[in-house]
């Protein structure tokens, strides 16, 4: 990361470009698109992945075998191509369109590429094996017994869950949101693919000023604001885990 | 088993059934259109053919350049970051340093960037060291971008472990 502040460092000997850039209001509005998507990808990514990965934990010979192989494998094909093939599920006359529209559930083709449904359901997709993975490191070291004894003792499922597994598990849990924050808050790749420039994110638009507008300081800028925002949400997120950690 | 458990546990396996159709529905769709003829994506394609396998392997120079190369980089990077970040993660749990939370944050900073910006300011910092060795540039990097990985799985599994034993 030394070598990214060589690139930042021109930028930081005034403080007038972080200055004209919170002072544009479009600025402003690809931060908050910047946060919403990575939120929504890392919620939507959380709900699937916690129980998946409590699944993988408790499989056993061929279910496992197929888990391990659906959380494995895509992580050997890039995200361009990953990207392009959510193109063709997501088009108008994709799969997905056509499904709902045989369930009844639209009355019509949509076209879910290029919104923001498609752009979090593919990155939701990319980066979903690193939010199972922390968490399954983590649920398998997990005694068996301790829900056991917590049963014998006359707790409730839900209060077990609450006050023994769920604490237990937060580490991994932690690990995965985090991961899957910092990778969905910096992806360029799949934005650019699956919702076009309409859609500005903060790092579309990084990329946009190094290789199309040629302006490496409004781009190391962007940059920096970029990785504070990450460092921010990564921060915060372990401080709410220590905040947590107590009650158990 | 009461039927909350019974319950919860249903829902588990029908969550990570659908999960495994989400997760493999892309490499299907790329699988099914490698097969195509048709020159553009479409699904299902118009007829099934072998044509584009066929022009790969005609492609000259793929073989022994791109693949070799990727193989080692892939291979020689995941021995390094495996080994650095272990040692990091081991240090990151026993150690007593005042800033642990700094450094496993900046750690994880590869991760935030997106990797153009990693690339750009790398082929900044590469060239102003006068480095020009593509192959070992390469290296470096993989080595920067997967570090992350293995130092934040390996502190999610060290936290349970009891080192007293």
């Amino acid at each position: 990361m030394l070598l990214a502040r060589g690139v930042t460092g021109p930028t930081g000997l005034t403080l007038a470009p972080f200055a004209s850039f919170f002072a544009d209001p479009f600025h402003w509005q690809v931060v908050a698109n910047t946060i919403k998507i990575a939120a929504l990808v890392t919620l939507v990514s959380l709900l699937i992945g916690y129980p998946t990965a409590f699944a993988l934990a408790w499989s056993a010979g061929w279910s496992q075998l197929v888990l391990l192989a659906a959380i494995i494998l895509p992580l050997s094909v890039g995200v361009i191509v990953k990207a392009f093939a959510w193109q063709i599920v997501l088009r108008r006359d994709g799969v997905v369109s056509l499904a709902m529209v045989k369930l009844g559930i639209w009355s019509e083709p949509m076209r879910l590429l290029f919104t923001e449904a498609g752009l979090v359901l593919g990155a939701t997709n990319v980066f979903l094996p690193f939010m199972i993975l922390p968490i399954y490191s983590v649920v398998k070291l997990i005694d068996p017994r301790l829900n056991e004894a917590g049963a014998t003792l006359g707790a409730t499922p839900f209060y077990r869950f609450r006050r023994i597994i769920l604490p237990l598990t937060l580490p991994g849990v932690l690990t995965g949101v985090v991961f899957v924050f910092s990778l969905s808050i910096a992806m360029y790749v799949i934005p650019s693919l699956l919702i076009g420039d309409r859609f500005q994110t903060l790092a579309t638009m990084i990329g946009r000023s190094f290789l199309f507008m040629r302006n490496e300081q409004f781009g190391s800028t962007t940059a920096l604001v970029l990785l504070a925002l990450a460092v921010f949400g990564v921060a915060g997120s372990s401080i709410l885990a220590r905040r947590l950690e107590p009650s158990q | 088993m009461t039927r909350v458990e019974q319950g919860a546990t249903f829902a588990v396996w029908v969550t990570a059934s659908l999960a495994v159709v989400f997760l493999l529905t892309p490499l299907v769709v790329t699988i099914a259109v490698s097969f195509g003829s048709s020159p553009v994506f479409t699904l299902p394609p118009p007829d099934w053919s072998f044509k584009w396998y066929a022009r790969l392997s005609a492609t000259k120079g793929l073989a022994p350049s791109l693949v070799v190369t990727s193989i080692e980089i892939a291979s020689l990077s995941t021995l390094i970051a495996l080994v650095l970040g272990t040692l990091c993660a081991i240090a990151l749990v026993r150690g007593r340093s005042p800033a642990q939370e700094a450094i496993s944050t900046f750690l994880v900073s590869p991760l935030m960037l997106p990797g153009l910006v990693i690339g750009i300011a790398m082929l900044q910092a590469f060239r102003e060291l006068g480095l020009h060795g593509a192959w070992a540039n390469l290296l470096v990097a993989h080595v920067v971008i997967t570090l992350p990985y293995v130092v934040r799985t390996v502190l999610g599994a060290l936290s349970l472990f009891d080192f007293a034993d």
